[in-house]
């Protein structure tokens, strides 16, 4: 397989008021087109910071991140924006839906500014990702109106509308109850399968662990060998 | 899903803050707008005063020298052979009617005690009804009407400060002395016909009407001082200006807005008050939209950190929460717009008297005037007004870091 994502030496530093935080130190990873791997560490070891970079949302200070062999130009903001948009899928734990769109305006969202989409092709993808996630008869609900296992469903189709290479999961589950994360992670892998969109999920949830093809251990900002 | 219908449902979300902001811009619509409306029926009311009792629409004059030779009377450049500029002047179609006018001064007594006046002689008929609601008689009859019903008798017409200053009514006689054109004195006795109250106190106390062929014999001439032009509507002044000027390029033609000292001061006065207060009114929905939009940014930055996460460019982000200020500004306004139509029929129903204003003699219904350019301009400006307002927290909004406002609770 080729390999999709290279991180090399990836560092980033936060400020604490004066004492600095290194959440990440040299990291290197890399992760093959298809791939549905995981990214565990305890809370606090970096996970999140590592897939922020990676997703585009975060600078590192130091360190390059190469997407099918191109270095991301993390330099430039509005390149940068239409790289994510393009190649990227986000998933959080908190799901972040929109509360005032539906489940079916959340899925749309991402393509709404994708001019490469037709509006009838927007829709039929935003119809067929929710028919996919088990959602067909709740499209039209509000947020508020589904339970959280719907909610990160529906996130999980808005980060797959584009058709990204590249999936990022930010603790999917750790919001849900056992059932609810068994069928998010069963649909990922599902949708991984379908699609040969590769997944990165940041996860300490050991319910799903045995789920992965491969483990990116993460401790005190770095990947343990 | 487009920005429009983003931005229109996220307006309800707090549903009342948006209620309370909403109701802070219709209530600056309706204020601007009542302010205007008053203003408007102020203006339109002196304007017609203005004309009625003064100036009429255009006036047409001999052109005068700079400076009067020494006592030289201001007939001597008056205007001759009248009728025919009076026929050229009526044919035009936005013309009602053109009538003469005679301006004199003088001494006026009862006897025993005298006075200064400042008179006019008029063709009765004509200038009664041109006047008569603006500055009405209040004792007695009109010049036209006494003239008919007593033929062989000179009457006059006085302001009513004036007819007390001297301690006359309607039938008593009073004598006016003034200079003819070749600068003699002449004297006449007048049989008081009626007392007018004229809107100016200073001419209240000071004006005489008669009749233009007895103030032509007073004055021992057949020349009037100029020719008042009467239109069918105000805002023909200037078509019907530039005919007659065109017409006769050798007459001084005026329009009366030129000679209106009084009118214009007002005008420019109310401009002034007017445009204080809109601003006042323009900052309180601009800092109400500000404040309102503000708060609603800090309540979302992490869903605007989804929104940018997800894809959506910033520019996008801003426009979404410009659209959201605007919103509130248009739905104010169309608010305000409607409650300034209600406002106004009560208002125009119950005609709420106001006192005399300053330099008037006599207080007007407090009603409103309203303008369709106002109704466009003003609800116009106050939902920009609510877009500019949100720039600051738009533009705040989409210049966040975006895992900082993902992670922002």
């Amino acid at each position: 397989m080729d390999t999709l994502l290279q991180v090399q030496n990836l560092t980033k530093t936060y400020l604490d008021g004066v004492t600095e935080f290194v959440a990440i130190r040299q990291v290197d990873l890399s992760l093959q087109a298809g791939a549905f791997a995981a990214l565990s560490g305890p809370s606090g070891c970096g996970k999140t910071t590592l897939l922020n970079i990676i997703g585009c949302i975060e600078v590192p200070d130091g360190g390059a991140v190469s997407f099918e062999g191109e270095t991301v130009p993390f330099d430039k903001m509005t390149v940068l924006d239409k790289f994510r948009r393009e190649n990227v899928g986000l998933v959080f734990q908190d799901f972040n839906l929109i509360s005032v769109l539906t489940a079916y305006e959340n899925v749309e969202l991402p393509l709404l500014y994708n001019s490469k989409v037709s509006a009838t092709e927007r829709r039929r993808r935003a119809t067929d990702l929710l028919t996919a996630v088990g959602l067909a008869e709740h499209i039209h609900k509000y947020p508020r109106a589904l339970s959280g296992g719907q909610c990160q469903r529906v996130a999980v189709a808005r980060a797959m509308v584009n058709h990204p290479k590249l999936v990022l999961a930010d603790e999917p589950t750790a919001n849900l109850d056992s059932q609810s994360a068994q069928d998010v992670m069963g649909l990922m892998h599902d949708l991984n399968e379908q699609h040969g969109t590769a997944f990165l999920i940041a996860t300490h949830d050991p319910r799903v662990m045995d789920q992965f093809d491969h483990n990116y251990a993460m401790l005190e900002g770095q990947i343990q060998v | 899903m487009k920005l429009f219908h983003f931005a229109f449902r996220n307006m309800w979300r707090n549903k009342r803050r948006s209620v309370l902001s909403t109701a802070t811009v219709a209530f600056g619509t309706l204020a601007v707008l009542v302010a205007a409306g008053f203003m408007e029926y102020s203006f339109y009311g002196l304007q017609e005063t203005t004309i009625r009792t003064d100036l009429g629409h255009i006036q047409i004059e001999n052109p005068a020298p700079a400076q009067l030779k020494g006592g030289e009377h201001p007939l001597v450049h008056g205007l001759e052979n009248v009728t025919a500029l009076k026929k050229h002047v009526n044919e035009m179609a936005s013309v009602r009617y053109s009538m003469a006018r005679l301006e004199l001064q003088g001494i006026i007594s009862n006897g025993e005690q005298s006075e200064i006046f400042v008179g006019r002689g008029i063709e009765a008929n004509k200038e009664e009804a041109f006047a008569s609601s603006f500055a009405p008689l209040v004792a007695g009859r009109g010049l036209s009407i006494a003239t008919i019903e007593e033929p062989q008798e000179s009457h006059i017409v006085l302001g009513e400060g004036l007819a007390a200053k001297l301690n006359v009514k309607p039938g008593d006689w009073v004598t006016i002395l003034t200079t003819t054109v070749y600068g003699g004195l002449n004297g006449m006795d007048f049989k008081v016909a009626g007392l007018i109250r004229h809107f100016i106190p200073e001419y209240n106390e000071r004006f005489v009407m008669l009749a233009l062929p007895v103030a032509q014999e007073l004055l021992q001439t057949d020349k009037v001082s100029r020719l008042i032009v009467v239109l069918r509507d105000t805002l023909k002044t200037d078509t019907t200006l530039a005919q007659i000027r065109a017409q006769f390029p050798k007459l001084t033609v005026i329009p009366w807005y030129e000679k209106a000292t009084f009118y214009n001061s007002v005008v420019s006065l109310y401009w002034t008050i007017f445009g204080f207060l809109g601003s006042i009114i323009f900052i309180v929905v601009i800092l109400t939209s500000f404040n309102t939009l503000m708060m609603t940014v800090m309540e979302r930055i992490p869903e605007v950190g989804t929104l940018m996460a997800v894809g959506i460019p910033r520019v996008k982000v801003m426009w979404a929460f410009l659209l959201e200020g605007g919103l509130i500004g248009f739905f104010g306004a169309l608010i305000g717009m409607i409650a300034t139509l209600g406002v106004a029929v009560v208002v125009n129903l119950i005609q709420i008297p106001m006192p005399p204003p300053p330099g008037g003699t006599f207080g007007y219904p407090f009603k409103l005037h309203l303008v369709g350019e106002y109704f466009i301009m003003i609800p116009l400006l106050i939902t920009v007004a609510c877009m500019l307002a949100t720039y600051v927290p738009a533009r705040y909004a989409s210049r966040l870091n975006i895992s900082w406002a993902l992670r922002h609770r």
